[in-house]
């Protein structure tokens, strides 16, 4: 069970507000937002100590870092290395985090309504499309990449059509 | 020159073009141009990324900085690496998800006003071109060194050859060219360390005892404060490393490469794991440089020590194994300066032509044209800055690059992703604030006034170096005052469904606030 503050809750509201009949998906990705908040918040925290310490250390105790640990090699030097494997263990965390971001956004978003009302007449536009891309992948030619990119283009602006045409209709909200 | 020598420039001249004519022939429409149609791969981006990232700064400066300095050398590796981690958590997914060209994309799904676009085109191009006068004055004074050329044709050699890469593959050249010099980048590094742990029975503490008898800092050579010897200046270069990263155009511009953000993670991931076995390999590149040429020996031959890297592959494996490595160095610098120019032009086109000069009216052909003349223009300044700026010091230039991108372009970019109550007031507060204040502090510090006769280095205004740690919390600070004194612009329900987007890659509409005006 997610425990919303009180800021989330008028993030939650404002998105049911403005997002009208997607108001559901909203709160499915509020809910993994907030799970991928803390993540993020705990990992930055982490990483940032971990390397901020380096250059402070060193600077303000550097007879601890100056210490021989194995043969010459000091303190400094590990705790140095030790930082990629840090930068190793924050890119394992996330993207294993992430994948399940994904999914869970993924099935949030099963039903979203696609509508860009922002320039229907601008074909680049489309190509921003996640479910473009899905269509470019099963076809090699640039030719049919651009026949597709009409059709989906097309097949968006009927969409939109048949739900009223403007972007600012009633319905959005 | 060496016919070796030589042999290797012309084939790594013929390659990248061959890789060119190939790229010239995929890119028909201004998707191609700008994002190479977004068909690499996770891991094939993550290389290009690699490669559009590893400048000559890290091949032959780091390098060199940990063969005169030791451990404070290495201190740059661990910064530019974990700057990686930024883009990774925060940066880069939601670039992919609301970018469709350039950074000016993203900052413009938040804010669609067209003096944003004006003011990150134009900050876009001014980074740009420093970057490439810094990379073109390095690339100068290395092929005068490595091949005698004259540094006036070296640089308009190199400036020609970055141009027409993008002017004629767009992005598609770019990606490849850079995913070849990260190929050869990392073969290069590898053979030169295994040929240097090998001289040391592949006993790498033998290697770190030897080092520490080497040098005139004797033991000292090992710890830290050789170099950097103000904490807050240490503090603050690698704030700036850290965060600049994710202010750099031409890194940003590579999201947008892939066709969505599952890509882009397994691209950033990718270059992170390349780039960590490349920096941690520059240890032994530095401190080969110290036991196999020698500390003065290095410092004769170029005082700032980026010879380390070359004269290292002399000694080890003669004339052969240099002319390889002064190659690589070559094709290294080009794939950066063609990653930075391809930004430069992508913003100059997609943000300044089409959004602001034409209002989003521009057809696909005039802005292809657009684009290869602007990539043609900023090459030419950037080539006439680099040969009238031929005594300009490269590192004062890099680190303001970082500060800039650290404090113009990172808060403005953070905060309109995730930040609600964020105004355009408060961006455009941030951005000028950033911009100024790291330029004033670079201008008032040790780097510019401390150089000037009349203050003999005594009397400068700002003590640091790097100014980043003071312009980075002042370009915060900026944008959340501003948006505080303007909290009824706040347009809170475009915020909400762009947000949606940042994190989905689908949009859904908020209704109001988010046409392009």
């Amino acid at each position: 069970m997610v425990h919303y503050k009180e800021t989330d809750g008028r993030r939650q509201r404002a998105m049911v507000r403005h997002n009208g009949r997607n108001g559901h998906v909203s709160r499915k990705i509020e809910r993994v937002w907030q799970h991928k908040k803390r993540t993020l918040t705990w990992l930055t925290v982490g990483f940032f100590i971990y390397f901020f310490s380096l250059p402070l250390l060193t600077s303000y105790a550097p007879r601890l870092m100056n210490y021989p640990l194995v043969g010459s090699v000091s303190v400094a030097w590990f705790f140095a290395l030790s930082q990629f494997a840090m930068a190793g263990v924050i890119c394992l965390v996330y993207a294993l985090t992430a994948h399940k971001w994904d999914r869970a956004l993924q099935q949030a978003t099963d039903n979203i309504e696609q509508h860009d009302n922002t320039e229907q007449h601008d074909n680049t536009r489309q190509y921003n499309n996640t479910r473009q891309y899905n269509n470019t992948e099963q076809n090699d030619s640039i030719g049919q990449h651009k026949e597709n990119k009409e059709t989906e283009h097309r097949s968006d602006r009927n969409a939109d059509n048949e739900d009223g045409g403007s972007p600012d209709d009633e319905g959005w909200r | 020159m060496s016919v070796t020598t030589f042999f290797f420039f012309v084939a790594i001249i013929i390659g990248t073009l061959l890789i060119t004519y190939w790229a010239a022939k995929q890119t028909s429409s201004t998707a191609d141009y700008y994002a190479a149609g977004g068909q690499l791969t996770g891991f094939q981006n993550g290389l290009a990324i690699a490669g559009d990232y590893m400048s000559a700064a890290s091949f032959l400066g780091i390098s060199g900085a940990i063969a005169l300095y030791g451990f404070d050398g290495f201190l740059y590796s661990i910064g530019f690496l974990l700057s990686f981690l930024v883009l990774l958590l925060f940066i880069a997914e939601p670039v992919r998800n609301i970018g469709q060209f350039t950074m000016g994309d993203v900052i413009c799904a938040r804010f669609p006003q067209r003096k944003f676009r004006f003011l990150t085109s134009t900050s876009t191009v001014f980074i740009s071109i420093l970057y490439m006068v810094a990379q073109l004055v390095a690339a100068g004074a290395l092929l005068k060194l490595l091949l005698g050329l004259d540094y006036v044709w070296a640089v308009v050699i190199v400036g020609t050859l970055m141009t027409s890469y993008v002017t004629f593959g767009g992005m598609m050249a770019t990606s490849w060219v850079q995913i070849v010099k990260t190929l050869l980048l990392l073969t290069g590094t590898l053979m030169i360390c295994l040929i240097v742990l090998s001289r040391f029975e592949w006993n790498s503490m033998h290697m770190f005892s030897l080092v520490s008898e080497a040098t005139v800092f004797g033991e000292r050579f090992l710890h830290p404060g050789n170099w950097f010897q103000d904490p807050l200046d240490t503090l603050s270069l690698n704030l700036a490393l850290v965060l600049g990263t994710a202010g750099l155009p031409h890194i940003l511009i590579r999201f947008l490469t892939v066709k969505n953000a599952a890509r882009v993670r397994e691209s950033v991931i990718s270059a992170t794991g390349v780039m960590g076995i490349f920096y941690c390999l520059t240890i032994f590149l530095g401190f080969g440089a110290v036991l196999f040429v020698g500390r003065e020996r290095l410092i004769d031959i170029d005082p700032s020590g980026n010879m380390a890297a070359p004269l290292l592959a002399l000694s080890l494996g003669g004339d052969f194994l240099m002319a390889f490595v002064a190659a690589i160095a070559f094709a290294t610098i080009l794939a950066v300066v063609c990653g930075v120019v391809m930004a430069a032009s992508s913003a100059f086109a997609h943000d300044f032509y089409r959004h602001v000069i034409c209002r989003g009216e521009a057809g696909e052909k005039a802005q292809m044209r657009a684009a290869k003349m602007a990539s043609i223009g900023v090459g030419c300044i950037a080539i006439l800055c680099a040969i009238m700026l031929e005594s300009l010091n490269v590192a004062v230039i890099v680190s303001l690059i970082f500060c800039i991108a650290a404090s113009v372009h990172f808060p403005v970019l953070f905060l309109s992703i995730y930040w609600r109550r964020f105004t355009q007031s408060g961006a455009m507060a941030a951005m000028l604030t950033g911009f100024f204040s790291s330029v004033v502090l670079l201008l008032l510090g040790p780097h510019v006034l401390g150089n000037i006769d009349v203050w003999n280095g005594r009397d400068v205004v700002f003590p640091l170096q790097n100014p980043g740690i003071i312009s980075i919390p002042l370009s915060f600070l900026a944008a959340y005052a501003a948006s505080a004194l303007t909290h009824n612009q706040a347009d809170e329900a475009h915020f909400e469904s762009l947000f949606v987007q940042t994190q989905t890659g689908k949009s859904v509409p908020s209704g109001n606030g988010n046409r392009e005006l």
